[in-house]
């Protein structure tokens, strides 16, 4: 186990714990740098990695950070998307101040769902960002003048200073650049007074309000941040995929973004990342499984014969092509999360960690949950 | 919190649907049964999975009703269709006249069985043992222990019943509504309305339920297309941001 | 005039008056404790002055301003701090970040300062840091620094909220049941702490206690309740043999 030497209180406070995690993270850098060299072809999925790595920031600061679940985080995507779509294409801003205002303007979305916010706590709040998800859907899908309603908006290249960011490769050290700024800005937040605070509403908001944190201003300025990151990564999510259309910004990947969180692991950025990985990929995992699984169960079956394996295969196969299965393996992951690793993905790698730091002296009961028993949290 | 009750009234809806259009059963059999059936599924459920996140804060629940909302939808979709169902009932189409108005029998249903069932639930949660169990189980489990409550039991019974009520929902909802499988989201204008009358307050629910439905009429008359679907929500979110005990409700504080 | 004063607090919760005309006040550099049965409303007046409830009727003069009706996150600015009785440190950071958060009032750097990290801000936490340490120091708690506020034992958790409570250097204290879950060892050194923090910090302690003991060793003046209606004000001795005292509590 190595011993981390700390000789000044800047070393707490820095981004870095020493050295070797700096030494780590360059490494990671560098292949980040170099992977268009290496996979050329893959460049827009990864680049659609960081874009959702914002996402899951956004959501992570707000849910993981300061405990506010909010369950309708895509409609601050598509008000960003159509913010910036519509400042940059039907008034000609340049692309800088047409993010910057589309950034601004879901932070102020993000204030004015915030509102209840303040005064309702957990679930009620999860209920009224649902609610304020489904309003936004509609608006999209009627405010034709702006959007383009059901029809839909096609998306250009993005140039910035003159300079187009079309290309696979451009726009991929983009979205890596933004997502990097992000981390940074996001991190600066979190080692200062105000990440405390947020970390304090989470936990226990009586004693931040006795140790002089205004939960309305925090709750609020933690709406309009997250909702800031969002809009930038809408703006980003456009110019991906090109196409705008209101039904994208369903409950359907407002509940991605929930997954995200919660399998990345709750309350680390790290774990903002995992979950984005991990939802970018899940979709490329399901059609790939699709194509293989049922000759797998075919093989299986085959033991009991040629015609056996063969029905198996064809059985499995028509289960597994139904485009419904999609949410529901979403529903399911989410669901065994819970039920099993609560901590998320960062959470079984601090695991794995700590076991082999502290092998073979590693307790198998470390991680056993408790015994609890449930109070109710609404009072009469 | 159940964000999955919606979807539980949709499993019960094409429940009814399958046992009277496939099975080709008597209306009120196919009724009591899929009543039976997804009461059965909810104390599955509980058993199964619901026991294991128990302890847990409160959202880790949220989070886990969300992702089985998400595969009962997926189920559904799966095995009866993803499209627009009709359940024929004794009440399609018919109507009477009663003092110059025609009242359809459907609509008549829906409110004749909404009052039935918040009658029955009401002496249940109030005057038997099994109901005062039930809500000592659900304020503080371990003191529902120590005083001898079979507090899984209870907790299956709780949710077998509120799988059930769900169902009969979703069966009187079928004839107005049609079935489909989001018929679950009617869940979220559910919990508008009793947010709307107030937390902790019955009669408050119903009369939330019925302002609701007023708006909801009054907004596709007057306003733009598309606001119809919305103004529960634009409701729910004023609500919450005023006054957020509602009409007639309480909210309560933790007690340090 | 006094340093803190209580003017006929009345408080209702439904039909339970909690709070019946309960009045005191506190000189500077005292240690003021209330004491009394369960339920006589202690954490109550506690929770009025926290600005966690409303009282239906009565005033607190703080330092010569009327603080009755400030919001909660005001209070602290003010210069009061309080502990819980039920301990509420934020359970899954550590103790350097709950004894952090303790300063939030003395925080000076804007949220964009803060966003870029800009060496105002670095200095500022430095200082911040600086003032943790020196707490820290004072309550030995050097090697739960990095600790999880959920692996540790009760005891310290209770050490620790008063840390966090310190480092908002507060002109008043409002402890809740300090000693309570504590050995005799560790109430003996909370002892000398208070006696420390009214001394070497020249801070104001309004306390509520159980453990007679403690109340005696460092109270200047004790304030007995039952039921909400204050039946005893004197020294530790005064009250403890006062009738009134000796009939709430044993009955009779």
């Amino acid at each position: 186990m190595r011993f981390v030497f700390k000789t000044s209180y800047r070393q707490d406070m820095g981004l870095f714990r020493d050295g070797v995690q700096l030494s780590w993270y360059v490494g990671l850098l560098v292949l980040l740098a170099v992977l268009p060299l290496l996979v050329p072809t893959y460049l827009i999925d990864i680049s659609m990695v960081f874009i959702y790595g914002l996402c899951g920031l956004s959501l992570m600061v707000l849910a993981g950070y300061t405990g506010l679940v909010s369950l309708g985080h895509a409609a601050f995507l598509g008000i960003g998307a159509y913010a910036h779509v519509y400042f940059t294409q039907d008034l000609g801003l340049p692309w800088l101040v047409s993010v910057a205002l589309a950034a601004a303007l879901t932070a102020g979305a993000g204030v004015l769902v915030g509102l209840p916010a303040l005064r309702m706590t957990g679930v009620y709040l999860s209920i009224a960002t649902l609610a304020f998800a489904l309003i936004i859907q509609e608006v999209l899908s009627h405010w034709d003048s702006v959007t383009g309603g059901l029809r839909g908006k096609a998306v250009g290249k993005a140039v910035i200073l003159g300079v187009s960011f079309g290309g696979s490769g451009a726009f991929y050290f983009l979205c890596l650049a933004f997502l990097m700024g992000g981390l940074l800005l996001t991190q600066n937040l979190l080692r200062a007074p105000t990440g405390r605070a947020w970390v304090a509403i989470r936990d226990s908001e009586i004693a931040a309000q006795s140790m002089g944190v205004n939960l309305a201003a925090y709750k609020t300025i933690a709406f309009a941040y997250s909702a800031a990151l969002m809009g930038v990564a809408g703006a980003l999510f456009a110019h991906k995929v090109g196409y705008l259309a209101p039904d994208i910004f369903t409950v359907l990947l407002s509940i991605q973004f929930l997954l995200m969180v919660v399998v990345g692991g709750l309350g680390s950025l790290h774990g903002a990342l995992y979950g984005a990985v991990f939802v970018a990929m899940l979709p490329v995992l399901i059609s790939g499984a699709r194509d293989s699984v049922p000759g797998w169960f075919g093989q299986v079956f085959g033991v009991f014969g040629a015609s056996a394996g063969e029905a198996v295969t064809l059985a499995v196969d028509r289960f597994v092509k139904q485009p419904a299965l999609e949410p529901g393996i979403f529903g399911l992951i989410l669901a065994l999360f819970i039920l099993f690793e609560p901590l998320g993905i960062y959470g079984r790698w601090l695991k794995i960690k700590l076991y082999f730091s502290m092998f073979p002296l590693y307790k198998s009961a470390t991680f056993k949950r408790q015994k609890a028993y449930m109070r109710s949290e609404r009072l009469r | 919190m159940n964000f999955a009750q919606g979807d539980l009234l949709m499993l019960g809806a094409f429940c009814c649907y399958m046992f009277v259009v496939w099975y080709h059963w008597g209306y009120w059999v196919a009724f009591a049964s899929s009543v039976v059936t997804v009461a059965l599924f909810g104390a599955a459920l509980d058993w199964a999975v619901l026991r294991r996140v128990i302890g847990q804060p409160q959202f880790a629940v949220v989070m886990l009703t969300i992702g089985l909302g998400a595969i009962f939808r997926s189920f559904a979709s799966m095995t009866w269709g993803s499209e627009i169902y009709t359940l024929p009932t004794p009440f399609s189409a018919r109507a009477t006249r009663i003092g110059g108005v025609t009242v359809s029998h459907e609509y008549v249903s829906i409110i004749a069985g909404t009052v039935l069932l918040c009658a029955v639930l009401y002496a249940l949660f109030t005057y038997t043992k099994v109901g005062v169990a039930m809500q000592a189980a659900s304020q503080n489990q371990l003191a529902a222990y120590y005083m001898g409550i079979p507090v899984k039991r209870v907790f299956s019974l709780i949710w077998a019943i509120s799988a059930g009520v769900a169902t009969a929902a979703g069966v009187l909802l079928a004839p107005v509504s049609l079935i489909d499988v989001n018929i679950g989201f009617i869940g979220l204008k559910a919990f508008a309305a009793a947010v709307l009358g107030g937390f902790g307050s019955i009669p408050g629910a119903l009369a939330g339920g019925v302002t609701i439905g007023v708006i909801e009429l009054l907004a596709g008359a007057y306003l733009p297309p598309g606001f119809k679907d919305v103004a529960a929500y634009v409701v729910l979110l004023l609500v919450l941001a005023i006054r957020p005990q509602g009409m007639f409700g309480a909210v309560g504080r933790k007690r340090v | 005039m006094s340093f803190f004063e209580a003017r006929d607090l009345v408080i209702n919760f439904g039909g339970v008056r909690a709070l019946d005309g309960v009045s005191f006040e506190v000189e500077r550099g005292q240690v003021f404790t209330v004491i009394g049965p369960n339920g006589a409303g202690k954490t109550t007046i506690f929770n009025v002055i926290s600005r966690i409830y409303d009282p239906a009727r009565g005033q607190l003069i703080f330092d010569g301003e009327d603080i009755t009706r400030v919001p909660p996150h005001d209070i602290a600015r003010r210069g009061i701090a309080r502990t819980f009785q039920n301990i509420e440190l934020f359970e899954h950071a550590t103790v350097l970040e709950n004894l952090l958060l303790g300063r939030h009032t003395h925080r000076r750097s804007r949220f964009l300062e803060e966003l870029l990290c800009l060496p105002r801000v670095r200095a500022l936490e430095l200082e911040h840091r600086e003032a943790v340490e020196k707490v820290i120091d004072f309550l030995d708690l050097m090697p739960y620094r990095e600790s999880l506020i959920a692996n540790l034992p009760y005891g310290i958790r209770k050490v620790v909220e008063m840390g966090r409570a310190l480092c908002a250097e507060p002109r008043l204290l409002l402890l809740d049941e300090p000693s309570s879950g504590l050995s005799v060892e560790e109430t003996e050194d909370m002892a000398f702490w208070i006696q420390d923090i009214r001394e070497l910090l020249g801070v104001t302690v309004l306390m509520v206690e159980h453990d007679m003991s403690l109340v005696s060793a460092v109270s200047d003046r004790v304030l007995a309740l039952n039921y909400g209606r204050p039946i005893a004000l004197g020294t530790a001795r005064e009250v403890q043999e006062h009738p009134e005292v000796i009939k709430a509590y044993l009955g009779g």
